[in-house]
């Protein structure tokens, strides 16, 4: 498990309200966002989750799908994207094309009409199956350049993004990262994080949990409420 | 011999050809059942109270047929390893009368029975079934449950006690409930050998209405139990803290040495591990002759354990509350008990465990593992001789349970509600369900929280046409009846040999664990060090390790609180260290730290409240002794945290044990001014108004929600074997908490967490009462120099809760703040 030192060691460490890193930058709404090319990167909505479960047989409550959109909407209202790369695992299963979930998503690509859509399949998209064409979503294989962004479902190993080349964003992980203090205070936050050529991006989805970032060297960015902590 | 006196004679000569005499009490039970009355028998272990119930029910209800009547009695037992040998005890009766009138078979029906056994009973049901409180619920959930169970005309509840005050209990209520509609004149017995309010079990057991009708007959076998305590060599290096006891290992090795066959308890399965181990290390010779029994050890090793127990092969064997139950061990002579019993019934319980058979003598020992231990030991001892013993009570109308006994009886032929209802309030437990939560339970299974629309694809139950509700979705019913029980565990992994050559399976611990360990690690289980090879669908491959250390693991099991009764004792003996009478073995044991204590600080007494303030690295820490056991201690010191919250926001951490709490705040506080504030009585409606706003702040809820999850099947619990097909169904409790939190808050579910808080931890009306008995004691306040004695251990507990009224960008921002300043001193 990363010790939280390895995340705030050195000077002006602190509560930021986004952070640039590699040539983009990232955002406490659990999104990066690339000016150059004006594209906002997302991982891991597991749209249709909640659904998923109630088609099997097990209660999860609606509004979740409906939160996820929502904030996909106050994203795109802030940075006019041109551009939105879904890094994976964009619908949870192959119950999730239920009608009301794509309903609702219909709805939402529609007031987006001229956004455009890449869906990188990860393995939950592999199980879905692929999404409705209606949908319009450009539909690839990791690994994907998405204008000399690398776009990746599943993360390399951290030796294997050494050294010079492109950036890599990737998902998958639900990255988390635990925090502590005096009194024993602590708290567990979704993060970034940062490996070398590689940032692995925290799932976006509402109905998501997340997994402790184990392992040594690998650097984290926190999410707090509307910020983001940063070390350097 | 239809004639109920050929009958009895027939049993009298059953007992004569044996060379025994019928007892008065299993006498009184004949005549109670036979006159049609239910009831409860309450005698001593291995009083003879099986027999007297089996043949009570046998000269009430056998008959003059040719043929042995089909499921005629249902035996309820509360552990499988329990049900082999009541069959063989109850085979042996019935075999015996069958020379003087009808033979009744026997089966054994528990998540043990193969499947061509319970095919078996389907087409020919045995006169008698012995069974468990989950498969008699598996069993309701057949279509055919009707016509099957219909017949049963009495049911035995063996070991009451271990069941009434639990939701396991609470789910055998309802099946009582259950069949007794469907044979009103159906006869319920009870046995157990110890419970402290005896009106009160009889209570729960037949039903707030029949109840006055029923008999309560009590065993007057007097049973002898000898209780001491194991005094440390080495009083002054006795540890203040811990719960592992080790240091006792080499006097408890000699004890073991003195008698032929031992049972040595302790409180949890790593500490079984771990004292197994230090007994072989201490004694290599004894391979073979002692051995390891916990409930997460694989069938077979339990069956071997308990064989070799029952031949007397056997020297020791180091258990859990797996072998508390009932299963008579005959060549037991002595009881060691590690750590502390936490309750009166529960010693007794152990006790009589040894020298199980009308006559002989019990004995237990116990074997302290920390020095405030010796005062509990002490205190024991007093109450058992002032007849002191724990009354239980039942859980109150737990929704989740009955979400479950919805689908159940849903998929067992279907109910209409209201019919439905009136049975389920006939139970003890739904006594006072309110209409508003019978209504959100409806809901909940037909599809819809409080608003339909909030579960539009959802449905697991709902009506026909006919108004009669039922379970259509084959793989609802298959996924139920998977998950049927109120025992909750964290997902399951089974350790096995393997995976080439594939060996012998060996129990299974958590998943947590293992996703600690890295191949190649090794690890303390089923009295092996293993060696983790590696994880694949929650089988964990192992092999036998070449070192000889290793992890031991833990299983998640809620720690028992010290009983009330116990604590009051203990506060008693406390006393009389403070008036200087050291008179008892243990006191004299616990002296010297009794008197540091009293130097440092106070002893807590029966009139005054003590409160210890010390600021320490750490933080401002308050350490208070209401001596009222850890439940009730999480419950006032969440409050107590609140109304400290209230002054200045920050964020607590809390510490609780059975003699106390401690609250630790990282920012500044004055507890000792705000002291007489924190702890002053409120007015019911105030306190209520104060307890419900400091849950919301604290994490009681959220932990309380996952066993809750679990038995309401939302959190489906994975099997080795039933693993992939059940993947995209993985979210966990603490996720499901958060989703209804944000989009479902009016969920009865989560209502029924906070509910559980405020009725266990939280209970108002006991707060109320706690806060009333504080203000009548003289509050004693000591500014620490250094930690006490008694805060020594709190200070030391690692399992913590939180309170928080802070922002949590206020939390992080003290965190950051922290580390700059330990890093500006480098």
């Amino acid at each position: 498990m990363l010790e939280p030192d390895d995340t705030l060691r050195g000077e002006g460490a602190g509560l930021v309200s986004s952070h640039q890193h590699r040539g983009v930058v990232l955002l406490p709404q659990r999104a990066v966002w690339r000016v150059e090319t004006r594209t906002l990167f997302i991982a891991d909505a597991h749209l249709g989750k909640a659904a998923t479960f109630r088609a099997l047989g097990q209660p999860a409550p609606k509004g979740t799908t409906r939160d996820n959109l929502d904030r996909l909407d106050s994203l795109i209202d802030r940075f006019n994207p041109i551009r939105l790369v879904f890094l994976g695992d964009l619908f949870h299963a192959r119950q999730a094309h239920a009608p009301g979930v794509a309903a609702a998503f219909l709805d939402w690509r529609r007031r987006h009409a001229v956004l455009r859509l890449t869906l990188v399949r990860g393995n939950h998209d592999r199980r879905a199956g692929d999404p409705s064409e209606q949908f319009g979503i450009e539909l690839v294989d990791e690994p994907y350049d998405a204008e000399g962004i690398v776009a990746r479902h599943h993360p390399l190993a951290s030796d294997e993004c050494e050294g010079q080349g492109a950036t890599i964003l990737a998902g998958h992980l639900h990255p988390c990262v635990r925090m502590s203090g005096a009194a024993r205070d602590s708290v567990r936050l979704p993060c970034f994080v940062l490996q070398e050529r590689q940032i692995v991006l925290p799932a976006f989805g509402a109905f998501t949990g997340g997994a402790l970032v184990r392992g040594r060297g690998a650097k984290t960015c926190a999410i707090v409420d509307e910020r983001l902590l940063v070390a350097d | 011999m239809s004639g109920r006196r050929a009958k009895q004679s027939a049993v009298k000569s059953l007992l004569a050809e044996r060379g025994w005499k019928p007892f008065r009490f299993q006498q009184d039970v004949w005549r109670e059942m036979a006159e049609g009355r239910s009831g409860l028998l309450h005698a001593t272990t291995g009083a003879g109270k099986t027999l007297a119930v089996a043949l009570g029910a046998w000269q009430a209800l056998a008959d003059d047929a040719e043929e042995p009547p089909r499921l005629c009695v249902l035996w309820i037992t509360p552990m499988r390893a329990l049900a082999a040998d009541t069959a063989k005890a109850l085979n042996e009766a019935f075999d015996g009368l069958s020379a003087h009138g009808q033979r009744w078979t026997v089966g054994v029906r528990s998540g043990d029975t193969p499947s061509a056994e319970r095919a078996r009973q389907a087409r020919r049901p045995p006169s008698v079934l012995i069974t468990t409180p989950e498969s008699l619920s598996l069993m309701l959930s057949r279509a055919d449950a009707r016509d099957y169970l219909g017949a049963i005309r009495c049911v035995v509840v063996d070991e009451w006690h271990e069941l009434i005050g639990n939701k396991r209990g609470v789910q055998t209520q309802l099946a009582l409930a259950r069949l007794k509609r469907w044979r009103p004149d159906l006869l319920i017995w009870g046995m157990s050998a110890t419970l402290g309010d005896l009106e009160e079990a009889k209570r729960v057991l037949l039903g707030p209405a029949d109840a006055p009708h029923g008999a309560v007959v009590a065993g007057g076998v007097r049973k002898e139990i000898v209780i001491d305590t194991l005094l440390p060599e080495d009083f002054a290096r006795f540890p203040w803290a811990g719960h592992l006891g080790i240091k006792m290992a080499p006097q408890v090795v000699a004890e073991i040495d003195q008698s032929p066959t031992s049972l040595v308890f302790t409180n949890t399965r790593s500490q079984a591990e771990i004292w197994y181990h230090n007994l072989l290390r201490a004694r290599p010779d004894w391979a073979g002759l002692i051995a390891v029994h916990h409930g997460s050890l694989a069938r077979e090793s339990r069956d071997w354990v308990e064989d070799g127990l029952k031949a007397g092969k056997l020297k020791a064997v180091v258990c859990t509350s797996s072998l508390d139950l009932g299963v008579d061990f005959l060549p037991v002579e002595r009881i060691l008990q590690v750590g502390s019993p936490k309750g009166v019934a529960r010693l007794l319980q152990r006790a009589g465990r040894s020298g199980h058979s009308p006559g002989r003598t019990s004995r237990i020992t116990l074997v302290p593992s920390h020095a405030l231990e010796l005062v509990e030991s002490s205190a024991v001892q007093q109450a058992v001789r002032d007849g002191r013993i724990e009354s239980r009570r039942t859980p109150n109308a737990p929704l989740d349970v009955l979400v479950q006994h919805l689908v159940t009886i849903g998929l067992g032929g279907g109910f209409k509600p209201d019919e439905l209802l009136d049975e389920i309030r006939s139970t003890a437990a739904y006594e006072h369900l309110s209409d508003e939560n019978w209504r959100w339970c409806l809901d909940f299974v037909s599809g819809g929280g409080p608003s339909l629309s909030a579960y539009p694809e959802y449905r697991r139950c709902g009506p026909g046409a006919d108004g009669v509700w039922r379970v259509t979705d084959k793989r609802i019913a298959l996924r139920h009846r998977l998950n049927v029980g109120t025992i909750t565990a964290d997902a399951r992994v089974l350790v096995q040999y393997g995976p080439a050559p594939m060996g012998k399976k060996l129990g299974v611990v958590e998943e947590s664990f293992i996703a600690r360990l890295k191949p190649g690690d090794s690890f303390w289980f089923s009295g092996r060090v293993l060696e983790f090879v590696r994880l694949r669908d929650l089988v964990a491959y192992v092999r036998p390790s070449k070192t000889r250390s290793g992890a031991v693991p833990r299983w998640d099991g809620g720690r028992m609180p010290l009983s009330t009764t116990l604590a009051d004792a203990m506060v008693e003996q406390l006393q009389r260290a403070a008036e200087g009478r050291y008179d008892t073995p243990e006191l004299r044991a616990a002296e010297k730290m009794l008197r540091l204590q009293a130097r440092w600080s106070h002893l807590p007494t029966p009139t005054t409240l003590l409160a210890e303030t010390l600021k320490s690295r750490d933080g401002w820490h308050l350490f208070l002794y209401p001596f009222a056991g850890r439940n009730a201690h999480i419950g006032m010191a969440s409050l107590i945290a609140w109304r400290a919250a209230q002054r200045t926001a920050g964020t607590f951490s809390i510490a609780v044990n059975d003699y106390g709490f401690e609250l630790l705040s990282a920012d500044p506080r004055d507890w000792a001014a705000m002291l007489p504030e924190l702890i002053a009585p409120r007015a019911i409606h105030d306190l209520t108004h104060e307890t419900l706003a400091s849950l919301n702040a604290a994490e009681l809820a959220r932990r309380r929600f996952r066993d809750i999850a679990q038995i309401a099947g939302l959190v489906v619990t994975t099997y080795p074997g039933h693993h992939k097909s059940l993947r995209q169904l993985q979210a966990s409790s603490s996720l499901f908490y958060d989703v209804f939190r944000k989009f479902d808050p009016e969920n009865g579910l989560l209502r029924q967490a906070e509910r559980e808080v405020l009725e266990d931890a939280l209970d108002i009306a006991r707060l109320a009462e706690s806060f009333e008995r504080l203000q009548n004691r003289e509050l004693v306040h000591v500014a620490l120099q250094r930690c006490s004695p008694l805060a020594f251990p709190l200070m030391v507990e690692r399992m913590r809760e939180r309170l928080s009224n802070e922002t949590l960008a206020a939390r992080i921002e003290r965190m950051i703040s922290q580390l700059e300043r330990a890093a500006d001193k480098c």
